[in-house]
């Protein structure tokens, strides 16, 4: 389910600005580097058992 | 080799009271490990079908997505169909992702709110692909038997303001009880002691009015009273007694010990039956019966089970008798 | 994280027997059943139904733990009778209450179901069974 690299939008805690992050990058704000990011929340249709 | 005695009982019912979600009867002439195995294998053995997979689309609202997961699993949906349905991990039919008619049932939900006014999402908006399957409200609405079809607005799952939005996939499944509470189709079941109770006449004349008052009025339940004409102590209401013994501490107080004997009768059980409106309270209990047979059914010896005894019995004979 | 399945609790684990048997090496006419799967459902209603026949001198049975989902079931009977006789009969027995129990619920729902139609008193629906079989003669 999860193969596609898809990358993953965070918005800066400081400055609000919309990143991109693949895994392994450094968490932080390419715009101020603000290290504080908050994901989005994915496009992808997400599984859960409903227990 | 086979025993020709039987030591089977042959129980009576007699049943006072039937609603679609409530039921009471009388189980006689039987023992109380039967009437727990029935008890036991309604609460947690009788399949239904509940949501058990959701797919989350979009939701915007204020619940995260396995808060509205755990919602929709807890709905309660018809289950008339559960008996004949597969469970979904021994489904030959799909190559086991569980999603086929024969194992599970698919709901759509999409609501969006344009308005000022909060928007209730409830089980009425959840779309069945089999309306043999649909939440137990909307079943109830449009029978209209059960419960006040008026007052029905439906179970709600999630409160939407203005453009807020959820919208979802979920598959349905059987299973029962002991896998998780969502799949048990009863509300409550329980069943007591029908009790036995004599009072020793004699003892009771001895009594003064007032003394029979007091006596009466310590039950903490009503089961005695007094006939206002012949100032006699009659059993009102037998299965009112709790078991609580208070009567009797009392009449010991009083210095009359023996004044009243209460047994339980340990063959005869009373027993009242709540259904989630899965299914029927009569029906949960004739699945129960069907359900219990199964299980004993499948604890039988096999045949290579006993050839191995057999087998074991001669080469023993042999070791003990030489 | 490292909860065993739920369904661990009924499903017998593919390869594994439902019901084991194994002799007393010392008594005679003693034996173990170990039931695969099961819990005081099944073990104490066999537990009952084994003491009503009289040549059980001893049945019993033991859930050994709560995280291993079988149960024991321990039976001693005369020599005029064994174990596995005992035990297949207990089952037999319980299956002719079970469907003798159906019987009547069905028959005594039936007639609920008629006496309400008659009586007119439509103010609870009668809760007539979708299979109430072996009522014709009523």
């Amino acid at each position: 389910m999860d193969s596609q690299p898809e990358p993953v939008s965070y918005i800066c805690g400081d400055c609000g600005m919309e990143n991109t992050l693949k895994p392994g990058d450094v968490i932080q704000c390419r715009e101020c580097g603000y290290r504080i990011l908050y994901k989005k929340r994915t496009r992808r249709i997400v599984q859960y058992e409903a227990r | 080799m086979d025993g020709v005695v039987s030591y089977q009982r042959f129980p009576k019912i007699k049943i006072r009271e039937v609603k679609d979600e409530y039921l009471k009867f009388e189980l006689r002439e039987t023992d109380a490990s039967v009437a727990n195995a029935l008890r036991r294998v309604m609460i947690s053995e009788v399949p239904t079908i509940a949501i058990d997979l959701v797919e989350i689309e979009v939701n915007s609202s204020v619940l995260n997505d396995e808060f509205i997961a755990h919602r929709l699993g807890l709905i309660p949906l018809t289950s008339d169909r559960a008996m004949s349905m597969r469970f979904s991990r021994d489904c030959d039919a799909c190559d086991g992702d569980g999603q086929c008619e024969y194992c599970s049932v698919e709901f759509q939900l999409s609501v969006r709110c344009d308005q000022d006014q909060t928007l209730d999402v409830t089980s009425q908006d959840l779309i069945s692909l089999d309306p043999s399957v649909v939440p137990v409200d909307v079943a109830a609405r449009s029978t209209s038997s059960g419960f006040d079809a008026t007052e029905n607005r439906g179970i709600i799952i999630v409160k939407l303001r203005r453009g807020q939005e959820l919208r979802l996939r979920a598959i349905a499944r059987k299973g029962i009880g002991k896998d998780h509470a969502k799949w048990s189709p009863a509300a409550t079941v329980t069943f007591m002691y029908e009790p036995d109770i004599h009072i020793n006449e004699d003892m009771m004349e001895s009594l003064s009015l007032e003394d029979k008052r007091n006596w009466v009025e310590s039950s903490p339940t009503k089961v005695f009273d007094i006939d206002p004409s012949t100032h006699q102590v009659v059993v009102v209401d037998p299965e009112a007694y709790t078991y609580d013994e208070e009567v009797i501490k009392k009449a010991e107080a009083m210095g009359k010990p023996g004044l009243v004997e209460i047994y339980a009768k340990d063959t005869d059980f009373i027993f009242t039956v709540e259904s989630t409106g899965a299914i029927k309270s009569s029906q949960l209990v004739l699945n129960a019966i069907q359900v219990l047979k199964q299980k004993l059914d499948a604890v039988r010896l096999t045949e290579d089970t006993e050839e191995a005894d057999e087998q074991f019995g001669e080469l023993g004979a042999h070791m003990r008798g030489g | 994280m490292n909860a065993p399945d739920r369904y661990e609790r009924f499903v017998v684990p593919e390869g594994t027997k439902k019901v084991s048997y194994e002799r007393d090496t010392k008594i005679i006419n003693a034996a173990s059943f170990t039931i695969e799967r099961e819990d005081h459902t099944v073990g104490n209603i066999l537990r009952m139904q084994l003491h009503r026949d009289p040549h059980v001198l001893f049945a019993g049975y033991k859930l050994p733990h709560p995280l291993q989902y079988k149960i024991i079931v321990r039976i001693h009977t005369t020599s005029q009778s064994s174990p596995m006789q005992a035990y297949n009969q207990a089952i037999t027995d319980l299956d002719k209450e079970l469907n003798h129990l159906k019987d009547v619920f069905e028959r005594d729902s039936f007639r609920g179901a008629l006496a309400a139609v008659y009586l007119g008193c439509n103010k609870e629906t009668p809760n007539i069974l979708p299979s109430p079989s072996g009522y014709s003669s009523i």
